[in-house]
């Protein structure tokens, strides 16, 4: 089956959320495509969230080491119960595909995934995983429906 | 000065839609009854003859519009061909209105053929309504002939 794909954003802003390794919310908020979230911290690590003009989701933090463990989670505003959604990367890990596994880019290792198929407009599907590395080099392939 | 975000991770996000079902075939237009039985309440043996020179192709109808009441549909349809070189079907589906049924009808070759339709209405009943599918035409203008065609459609 073709599915074409486009940008979460390109219907609209999105619900954003930003977790700690203990899954302490950090910050949540709306934001659509060329928008940057307020500052947050974790302890002294200090956070934001940046959405480019092409709907890349970065997770952006100030410490020069890897900080895995955290989460971003992007959620829909629009309704979404008869589609289908997906992360895929930019990274030059390799060309996004469903396959449901996240990868670090340096050391192929895995990272934690978790796709909510939503249960209707109220909450529609999202998806959440924690990033491993640094460097903005992971790679993402997941996908899932809803029907 | 301010402190640099220098980690990043960055993912995209996507909704995907698969492309939409292609549309129903329109239903069958033809004028005149050469191919269309209208099915009777009152007389349920009747055989439709239908007569057709060889590479014609065309739709076959079976409207029982005027054999069932006004608050029976039809939920799906089998079409049976006894000999699949003369009369080739394909195709097979239920018409808009839920109270006719159609199939893509190809005048193969020369000879007769019985073309049997059975239609299951919402409640259950089945109407039966065969065809006498009769071919002629001269083989010195035999048109490009394919091979048997199916003995048994279905619809949905």
């Amino acid at each position: 089956m073709n599915i074409s794909w486009s940008s979460m954003f390109a219907n609209g802003a999105c619900t954003v959320a930003a977790y700690n390794p203990s899954g302490t919310l950090l910050w949540t908020g709306t934001l659509g495509v060329s928008a940057t979230s307020p500052s947050f911290t974790d302890g002294t690590l200090h956070c934001q969230i940046v959405v480019d003009a092409n709907g890349v989701v970065s997770f952006q933090t100030q410490n020069p080491s890897p900080v895995p463990g955290y989460s971003v989670r992007v959620t829909p505003q629009y309704d979404v119960s008869a589609k289908y959604t997906q992360a895929a990367a930019i990274s030059g890990w390799g060309s996004p595909s469903n396959t449901g596994a996240a990868f670090d880019d340096a050391s192929g290792s895995s990272v934690a995934l978790a796709f909510d198929a939503g249960t209707g407009a109220a909450t529609p599907n999202s998806v959440q995983f924690s990033p491993h590395g640094a460097s903005g080099s992971v790679y993402v392939g997941v996908s899932s429906s809803q029907t | 000065m301010a402190v640099p975000y220098v980690n990043a991770l960055q993912f995209t996000p996507q909704v995907g839609m698969s492309p939409p079902p292609p549309p129903p075939p329109p239903d069958c237009a033809e004028i005149g009854n050469a191919t269309r039985a209208n099915a009777s309440a009152h007389y349920r043996t009747r055989i439709e003859a239908v007569r057709l020179m060889m590479g014609e192709r065309r739709c076959l109808v079976a409207n029982f519009g005027g054999a069932i009441s006004a608050a029976r549909t039809i939920t799906s349809v089998t079409w049976r061909c006894d000999f699949g070189y003369i009369a080739q079907m394909a195709n097979a589906r239920i018409q808009s209105d839920k109270r006719s049924v159609a199939v893509d009808l190809l005048a193969n070759w020369i000879g007769d053929s019985i073309i049997r339709c059975e239609a299951t209405m919402d409640n259950g009943e089945v109407y039966i309504q065969p065809f006498h599918v009769s071919v002629s035409g001269d083989p010195i203008f035999m048109p490009a002939v394919s091979g048997n065609g199916p003995t048994v459609l279905t619809a949905p």
